[in-house]
């Protein structure tokens, strides 16, 4: 099964030791090497905090469960913060060639639930894999595409 | 065959890096050489509608790609202070604007008057031909060759270019070639 | 005047120094091309 970004963003997030709810999913965080979803941001504004990949005991099609609720964190620099501020979102970012073409808009991001690993970006009605992104900035996501 | 922008679209482009995804400047304007057929340098100006002028310029050989949506350069450390860079772009001679030059060929026969330059998507500024207004109305556009007198107030350009006067960019791409072969320039 | 009429005055007065500004700084925005002599 696959998941998507656009899917995710807004599924509930509860602890597994308490199966207290935690949050909504609001933002998904991709690692430097841009292979895997690195973290979650749950939580909007001044209560938006972090959870490392690693911290989860499953991202189901229903909830996301963390193993506790020490998981959580605040951003720790500045890309994070700008991540949850939304910044960086890369569902609805406008998708740039290296070579200056726009290629339309991400219209969402696959990846796989159980290892994070990201499939692959939807522009158009293309599949472009992930590793081409080149930079995420506010205004564009730059990939390195020749056209 | 080559897909052409004119200078005005560059004008109107972001400036864009491509490690930070940035929208750093916007294009102000285009300076480039005649004689080489190449881009030299953009001047820039803040993004926003109410922004001014940006201090910095762009020189030519710091541009990573140029396409029709975006100048693409590799981060903002490629932008220069204008004392840095080449006069040409850091200190742009005043009144050499072309547009609105009347262009001439050596035999002294008017075709009309510059409106825009053609540049090839894709590369760093590959100048290959003038939009002008021409003489009865309309507009067309003419091959760039490798030498060419420019005033500031008129182009003189080879006879052979009123042969190649095109009605679009797509015909100039496919005439460029040609023309400057038969000048003995390719 | 009555003080309506100044402060329309002074409104207005406003209203178009901002316009001035804005005007002012659309035009050193617009850009041309350059031909530029080559030092050779």
């Amino acid at each position: 099964m696959t998941e998507s970004f656009a899917r995710a963003v807004g599924r509930r997030v509860l602890s597994r030791a308490t199966a207290q709810e935690l949050g909504l999913v609001a933002h998904l965080l991709i690692d430097p090497g841009r292979t895997h979803v690195a973290a979650l941001v749950i939580g909007k504004g001044k209560k938006a905090r972090i959870v490392d990949w690693d911290q989860l005991s499953g991202f189901g099609p229903d909830a996301v469960m963390l193993n506790d609720e020490g998981a959580l964190r605040e951003p720790a620099d500045e890309r994070e913060r700008q991540v949850a501020r939304g910044h960086l979102e890369l569902v609805g970012k406008r998708a740039l060639s290296g070579t200056g073409n726009g290629l339309g808009t991400i219209a969402d991001v696959t990846f796989d639930p159980e290892s994070g690993r990201l499939e692959s970006l939807l522009i158009g009605d293309r599949d472009i894999p992930p590793s081409l992104l080149l930079g995420i900035g506010s205004y564009a996501a730059v990939l390195d595409i020749t056209e | 065959m080559k897909v052409l922008l004119t200078a005005a679209q560059l004008g109107r482009l972001p400036v864009v890096t491509v490690q930070g995804g940035e929208d750093v400047a916007e294009v102000r304007d285009v300076i480039y050489s005649p004689e080489a057929g190449s881009l030299l340098g953009l001047t820039l100006n803040k993004r926003g509608f109410f922004a001014g002028r940006r201090r910095e310029v762009l020189p030519a050989d710091a541009i990573h790609a140029i396409g029709r949506d975006a100048v693409m350069i590799p981060d903002e450390s490629s932008l220069a202070e204008p004392g840095n860079a080449p006069d040409a772009v850091g200190q742009p001679p005043s009144g050499r604007n072309v547009i609105g030059n009347d262009v001439l060929t050596e035999g002294g026969v008017r075709l009309g008057t510059v409106r825009d330059l053609a540049l090839v998507v894709g590369s760093r500024g590959e100048v290959v031909g003038y939009q002008i207004d021409k003489v009865g109305g309309g507009e067309a556009y003419i091959p760039l060759p490798a030498q060419l007198a420019v005033s500031g107030v008129a182009l003189v350009v080879p006879n052979a270019t009123e042969d190649f006067v095109r009605d679009d960019l797509v015909g100039l791409g496919a005439a460029v070639d040609e023309f400057r072969t038969q000048l003995g320039l390719a | 005047m009555s003080t309506t009429t100044w402060f329309i005055l002074l409104l207005v007065v406003l209203l178009l120094a901002v316009a001035a500004f804005v005007l002012i700084r659309r035009l050193r925005r617009r850009g041309g091309v350059i031909a530029s002599r080559n030092k050779r």
